[in-house]
């Protein structure tokens, strides 16, 4: 992989390459960008560029170096990973250790603290003197895609870059080079959000299916009916993974929603989230009032909100439908 | 491969180099001149502002081959030694990599014996506030009364982590914000040394984004550096730090105040491509319409505000749409959102729906009106309540709809009432009239603007309102 395998973010490279071309690469660096933009391979990229012996401002693929590197081999390149859920002390005082050490192959060291945020208080500030004042031959790039829960004693140590989520018309061009169809590729592209991995390693069928499960839930919702049907199946369901099944389900249930706001404000039909439920939603439109739509964005947000905080699942659902016969009463 | 980073580079290397905190340099300059070092320092404060420079400045100065001066020459060997982070007897200490009770121990060791080459023996210890517990009781005993010629300084970011045992024993020097005007200065001489050219109001933005932290300021420049060569456009550098470029904001208070809600999927979608943070992004869009509040209810803006007059102009024009308790509201009701929007789940789509409802705030009707429509109602209510009831009857139809539904179980009360009343008024007219001459009754009968229904011929008369 070489920058122009990396899907979007030419500002991103653009800064990295000419970073490299003067040589002037800072020590430390922090990505930062939500899940699945494709931090983790910059970085790597970058390694293998400031290592890579043919290309000065890129990596080669075909050098000792290069191949080294891909192959996960490389003495000089190291990547560091969450031990269980946290990145621990420990490992910060190993990369202390090998940090001070001259490259043993190649041109200079390159740490990549993969999920940044998973440092311990303790790692993190262990972390903070290497940062500040490392050796000119060592590089340190924490990839996070959450900065806010970076310390900010480390970002002010870090030059900060940014990593947008991929643009909808870069993961459709993606998804077509892959073979997908156009609409395939429309649909999917709109409905990851920018997560270009996930957009890579979606099952159709299954998200198909759940999309059209989240329909059915919408269609109930709005005509108040069947809501039996869905506690069945989600609040007292003894399957597995059925938070995880919920939580697709109600984000796909939002955009839907959100959808049918932009139909009610006539906004740009183009914009949709779910262009093949044009039609379907177009039809709804007159059985749904504005303030209801808001008040059941609203309510999927609290239950999402409790699903990460690790709420009972039945109760969650259960409560889901109550708050919706409930506005009926009120 | 010597590229060292701005912040390292231009490090101050003595105590008039530095930048800010004046009076913790005065002091510490007055402290060395008439041999009145403490033997420890404790250094807090934010990130950037000079707290490891401080603490190695203060051991040159100590270990300085001219004596103890508070102008150390940064050419003798001991200086030298000092930069180059080698010297024997000035220990710098990683506090967060050696937090242990263990390494404090060994510490205490070495303290005990006089230093080998220089005068002082300084320990630094930064990032003080990740020993642990028993760390920082070990080194009490020796902090207390540690042998002559031993100098101990301690950096921190988090004061408050430090135990209150530790900061007696300690003479304590809280580093300030650095002021705006002082790093536009510090960063006009980088540029000048660098040749790099950017405008004074790039170096403005720049300082505003490092919010009193030099490192930062520092980081910034650098970046700029990095992405634009030595020419840095003031428009390289809004991306670089990710400003929102004023027509976004601008055409978002436009799609709210002209009530166009159809807009805002096509604004935030392009916010979304271009790659802001949105949370980053909905503060900035706070800020605009603070902007305008202020533009709306000061006289001369310009002093409080970084803007030239035609973004102050554009401002203006913008703030027209609205009244000022418009804005105020506007603004009340985006504050309120920002930590719903931090939270959320699609931060996206929260937005689109925030923003949305802010579209058609202006056809909720204004506080004031509603409070005129309130007086105008009890107006309206106690002339026809003053008046005798015939005549209230025939007013009950003339009355218009809104009152009937704000006060609706009066007039059901009223009809069935009435004829009944006509009838008592035939037969105890002469004691309501009775009853009213009474002064007592009259005033209370004005002040809850009650009217008589019945009268009772015994001693008591009874009202409802």
């Amino acid at each position: 992989m070489a920058f122009k395998d990396i899907v979007g973010h030419e500002r991103v490279k653009k800064i990295l390459r000419k970073a490299l071309q003067k040589k002037k690469i800072p020590n430390s660096m922090l990505f930062s960008g939500p899940e699945g933009v494709g931090k983790e391979e910059t970085a790597l990229v970058l390694a293998k560029a400031m290592n890579c012996e043919r290309k000065k401002d890129d990596a080669c693929e075909t050098c000792a170096s290069c191949r080294g590197i891909n192959a996960g081999n490389f003495p000089d390149v190291m990547m560091i990973r969450p031990e269980g859920n946290v990145i621990k002390i420990e490992q910060m005082r190993t990369l202390r250790k090998i940090a001070y050490l001259k490259p043993m192959v190649g041109k200079r060291r390159v740490f990549i603290l993969v999920k940044a945020e998973k440092m311990t208080e303790p790692a993190a500030n262990s972390l903070l003197k290497i940062l500040e004042e490392p050796p000119l031959f060592s590089y340190v790039i924490l990839v996070a895609h959450n900065p806010f829960l970076i310390m900010p004693t480390i970002k002010s140590r870090c030059q900060i870059l940014n990593f947008p989520p991929v643009s909808r018309g870069d993961i459709e061009k993606e998804l077509m080079e892959k073979g997908y169809e156009e609409e395939k590729a429309r649909v999917i592209s709109r409905i990851v959000h920018g997560n270009l991995k996930q957009a890579m390693s979606l099952d159709w069928e299954d998200v198909q299916a759940k999309r059209e499960q989240a329909w059915r839930m919408f269609v109930s919702l709005i005509k108040r009916e069947n809501f039996a049907l869905f506690l069945r199946n989600y609040a007292f369901s003894h399957k597995a993974l059925i938070k995880e099944e919920w939580e697709q389900i109600l984000e796909i249930l939002s955009s839907f929603c959100r959808d049918s706001i932009l139909f009610k404000e006539k906004g740009d039909v183009r914009l949709l989230l779910n262009p093949d439920y044009q039609e379907k939603i177009r039809k709804t439109e007159e059985l749904v009032s504005l303030d209801w739509l808001m008040k059941c964005l609203q309510q999927i947000d609290y239950a999402i909100y409790g699903l990460g905080k690790n709420l009972n699942v039945n109760l969650l659902v259960s409560s889901f439908f109550a708050n919706f016969k409930e506005w009926d009463y009120a | 491969m010597t590229y060292l980073i701005y912040a390292r580079k231009y490090r101050p290397q003595t105590f008039e180099e530095m930048i800010g905190q004046k009076p913790i340099v005065r002091t510490l300059q007055n402290a060395i001149k008439n041999d009145r070092v403490a033997q420890a320092y404790i250094f807090s404060g934010m990130r950037g502002v000079g707290k490891t420079t401080a603490a190695r400045i203060l051991a040159k100065a100590l270990n300085c081959q001219q004596g103890p001066t508070p102008t150390p020459c940064n050419k003798c060997e001991f200086c030298k030694e000092i930069n180059e982070d080698h010297s024997i007897d000035v220990l710098e200490i990683d506090g967060a990599s050696n937090r242990g009770i263990d390494e404090v121990r060994s510490l205490r060791e070495g303290v005990k014996y006089r230093p080998i080459r220089s005068r002082y023996k300084v320990i630094i210890i930064d990032e003080v506030h990740m020993l642990t517990r028993e760390a920082f009781n070990a080194l009490l005993k020796t902090l207390e009364e540690p042998p002559p010629h031993t100098v101990f300084i301690f950096a921190t970011t988090e004061f408050h982590k430090v135990p209150a045992t530790i900061i007696s024993r300690c003479q304590h020097f809280e580093f300030k914000k650095i002021s705006q005007k002082e790093i536009i200065k510090h960063l006009i001489d980088i540029t000048q040394k660098e040749k790099i050219e950017v405008s004074s109001y790039g170096l403005n933005l720049i300082a505003e984004a490092a919010d009193g932290s030099l490192r930062d300021a520092q980081s910034l420049l650098d970046k700029a550096v990095a992405f634009s060569g030595e020419i840095i456009r003031d428009e390289d550098l809004k991306e670089v730090l990710g400003t929102i470029s004023r027509e976004i904001l601008f055409s978002f208070s436009k799609a709210v105040l002209e009530e166009k809600p159809e807009e805002i999927f096509r604004l935030v979608e392009k916010v979304v491509e271009y790659g802001y943070d949105l949370r980053f992004f909905y503060k900035e869009l706070i800020q605009h319409f603070r902007n305008m509040l202020l533009v709306k209810s000061v006289k001369s803006p310009q002093d409080l505000l970084p803007l030239n007059e035609e973004e102050i102009d554009d401002l203006n024009k913008e703030a027209e749409k609205a009244s000022q308790e418009e804005l105020l509201r506007y603004l009340v009701v985006l504050q309120g959102g920002e930590q719903e929007l931090k939270f959320s789940s699609h931060p996206g789509i929260y937005l689109e729906v925030f923003l949305i409802k802010l579209c058609h705030f202006k056809k909720i009707a204004d506080m004031k009106d509603i409070i005129k429509d309130i007086e105008n109602l009890k107006k309206g209510m106690t002339s026809p309540s003053a008046k005798p009831f015939p005549e209230a009857n025939v007013q009950e139809p003339t009355r218009t709809p809104q009152k009937e539904e704000s006060k609706p179980p009066e007039p059901e009360m009223k009809e069935p009432l009435s004829p009944e009343i006509e009838k008592e008024k035939g037969k105890r007219g002469r004691e309501i009239e009775m009853a009213m001459k009474d002064p007592s009754v009259k005033s209370f009968m004005d002040t809850f603007k009650a009217r008589v229904l019945s009268v009772k011929p015994v001693e008591r008369t009874e009202k409802k309102g």
